[in-house]
């Protein structure tokens, strides 16, 4: 009977009346875990101390900014990077401080662009100031052994091709279907970045094995396909999109729940396909219900009641899927 | 940190009595899914949810021959209440337990709409809603249902309050506060209120926050020195509550004391945030300690922001308040190595 106990259990336990009320507090506080709190408090100070000095040392660059030569300007920026990055050496580039610090040299290297395209007002588009800022910062990222500097990379790049298709892309080829597609695409760069990924943990490179490295390219890669598929719904065109959007996440489906198994990703795979299948049905009910000869109220009352019937017989078999295919996948992963 | 052994020995508990009551509750959570499928499940329960309650007004709609009347809403909102009621007393998934929480909701908030409506005060809607939450925390046991109901109660309490230009408006908002703080610390018998004290404990700083932070000392409400000294009072007084579990070294008087020059010194919301963060260390919840700090920190934001002085002023103080706060965390650091 050497059971840890926590604060719910406890709550428990009152519910259930083995615990008086008047003991309540004293039990939470021979349970609480003073060495934590005492490390948190400390930590909790240095924070709040570390946070007023550098919001007063940004309130003086914004106090003197505006005054500032453009060359004091790039200066205080690049001593911000090489600090940084010099800082990450010396503390050691693959301990987290040092990532951190690298990360943070990365970052200021794109507010370094964006200020010297303020000075100089280049006319460059928006996307060439990304391109150029993960190009830049390319090495830094070569040496990194860390996932979330991997990120970030693969952030500045979804932004930049996202920018280079809605100020390029659309505008050269105007249409509602071109939209449509260039939503679908800005996809690529998170799906990109899921099979490298892939490939990378494959090689043995742990460090990028967290979960969230395949969530959340996966989940912004789908909504990207659904709000694509969603869109050719609404305007009744590119049937091949929905098909397109609809495929991709059956394989994503496949490749999570049998070859890669991984709860997580499958079920947000799932969650989306299902989303897709509920809007279909919706639209389909109502373009049936368009030409009906009945009142308009009687017919919205009924076109809403499909549609609860709809959903909800989706939703249930949603769950039953889920509830089934967690214990075979859970039991699949290495 | 004790274990389960050491508290029973502790607290003279019946030590088999406790190993059934954990018992029981840790089967309930191992076939529990996980909070991501929770999360797609709970999101399809509430669009299907707006398609219900869109149905049934559509229906009603098609019974009763007019829009411009409230009445008929009042009577929607009772149905939905009692359908959503009824389903949820007998939900046997998450996706029941969501819709019928949806269903529910949807009911009292129109029901409540309908009551301001017919009886032009906001007051009485507000009631009205906070009867309807009473009556359906009373009747259920869902924890998701009984924050949500708590917060559209709040919501109306809070509105009807701001419309109603009330005297010591700060005194209104601030009493969710200790009745948050009772019930996390005096919990009740048979049943899990915590998702009601949580709302009710960030009910009042955020309804604090949001109406005034209380930084400007020129407004006749914050020069009313009753409502600081009354705050100071119900703020000493929690602290004498909590005065054992905060530091059983330092005596009640001392804590006292300094809890009544906190709320007398301190802007409201400022006083709730270091209750909640008092709070979470008195109870050991790490949840509790985030949410007391991101609110202290929004008010410490919202102090500075405030202030009717220069950047550059500004920037000094900063540096001067990080400097002294860097050292007190080098010096007590410095304590506990020679200690």
């Amino acid at each position: 009977m050497t059971q840890q106990l926590d604060l719910a259990s406890l709550y428990r336990l009152r519910q259930a009346d083995i615990l008086p009320a008047a003991r309540f507090l004293e039990a939470a506080r021979l349970l609480r875990d003073d060495a934590f709190w005492r490390c948190w408090g400390h930590r909790a100070l240095l924070g709040l101390g570390l946070a007023h000095i550098l919001a007063g040392i940004i309130c003086f660059f914004a106090f003197n900014w505006a005054d500032m030569p453009p060359f004091a300007k790039f200066a205080v920026i690049a001593a911000g990077i090489v600090l940084s990055a010099l800082s990450s050496w010396l503390v050691g580039i693959h301990r987290p401080a040092g990532e951190a610090l690298l990360i943070g040299a990365s970052v200021l290297t794109g507010i370094l662009l964006a200020v010297i395209g303020q000075v100089y007002q280049t006319g460059a588009d928006a996307f060439q100031l990304f391109a150029a800022w993960g190009l830049v910062i390319l090495p830094w990222l070569l040496v990194s052994r860390s996932a979330a500097h991997w990120a970030v990379w693969a952030l500045i790049y979804y932004l930049a091709w996202s920018l280079y298709l809605a100020q390029v892309i659309e505008v050269l080829h105007p249409g509602r279907l071109m939209d449509l597609q260039c939503i679908g695409l800005a996809a690529l760069v998170p799906i990109i970045a899921l099979l490298l990924r892939e490939l990378a943990v494959l090689a043995d490179m742990r460090w990028m094995d967290d979960g969230w490295t395949r969530i959340v390219p996966l989940l912004i890669a789908s909504s990207h396909l659904f709000s694509m598929a969603a869109g050719a719904l609404l305007a009744d065109i590119g049937i091949a999109l929905i098909a397109l959007a609809a495929l991709l996440l059956g394989a994503a489906m496949g490749i999570y729940g049998r070859i890669l198994p991984h709860f997580a990703a499958f079920a947000t795979a799932c969650a989306f396909l299902a989303l897709l299948v509920a809007a279909t049905g919706w639209r389909l009910v109502a373009l049936g219900f368009d030409s009906l000869p009945l009142p308009e109220a009687e017919r919205y009352t009924l076109l809403l009641f499909l549609m609860v019937l709809w959903c909800v017989g989706v939703a249930f078999v949603l769950q039953k899927l889920l509830r089934r295919a967690k214990p075979w996948i859970d039991e699949g992963r290495p | 940190m004790m274990d389960l052994q050491e508290l029973c020995a502790h607290l003279a508990l019946d030590g088999s009595a406790v190993r059934e009551a954990l018992a029981a509750d840790d089967e309930r959570r191992a076939q529990e899914m996980p909070w991501y499928v929770k999360g797609v499940l709970g999101i399809a329960a509430w669009i299907a949810s707006v398609l219900v309650v869109a149905f049934g007004i559509f229906l009603a709609a098609s019974l009763f021959a007019s829009w411009e009347d409230a009445d008929p809403f009042i009577l929607i909102g009772l149905v939905f209440f009692a359908i959503g009621i009824w389903m949820l007393r007998r939900a046997k998934s998450f996706f029941q337990e969501q819709l019928s929480t949806a269903i529910t909701l949807a009911g009292i908030g129109l029901a409540g709409c309908a009551v301001a409506l017919l009886a032009d005060h906001l007051t009485v809607a507000a009631l009205a809603v906070s009867g309807l939450a009473a009556l359906g925390i009373a009747l259920t046991r869902d924890g998701t249902f009984q924050a949500l109901s708590g917060t559209l109660a709040a919501g109306f309490a809070l509105v009807a309050l701001l419309d109603g230009d009330i005297p010591a408006l700060h005194l209104w908002l601030a009493l969710p506060l200790p009745v948050g703080c009772w019930l996390l610390t005096y919990p009740p018998l048979r049943r899990d209120l915590r998702p009601l004290a949580i709302v009710l404990l960030f009910a009042a700083p955020l309804a604090l926050l949001w109406t005034d932070p209380g930084f400007d000392l020129g407004r006749p409400q914050i020069r009313d020195i009753g409502v600081w000294l009354a705050r100071a009072i119900a703020i000493a007084s929690m602290a004498w509550l909590l005065a054992p579990n905060l530091s059983p070294g330092i005596p009640r008087g001392v804590i006292l004391i300094a809890a009544l020059l906190l709320g007398i010194v301190l802007p409201p919301a400022g006083s709730a945030g270091l209750v909640i963060l008092a709070l979470a260390f008195a109870l050991g919840s790490r949840l509790l300690a985030i949410g007391g700090i991101i609110v202290t920190g929004y008010v410490l934001n919202a102090f500075y922001y405030d202030l009717d002085t220069t950047l550059l002023m500004k920037s000094g103080m900063l540096v001067l308040a990080g400097g002294v706060l860097t050292g007190a965390w080098f010096l007590l650091g410095r304590k506990d190595t020679a200690s």
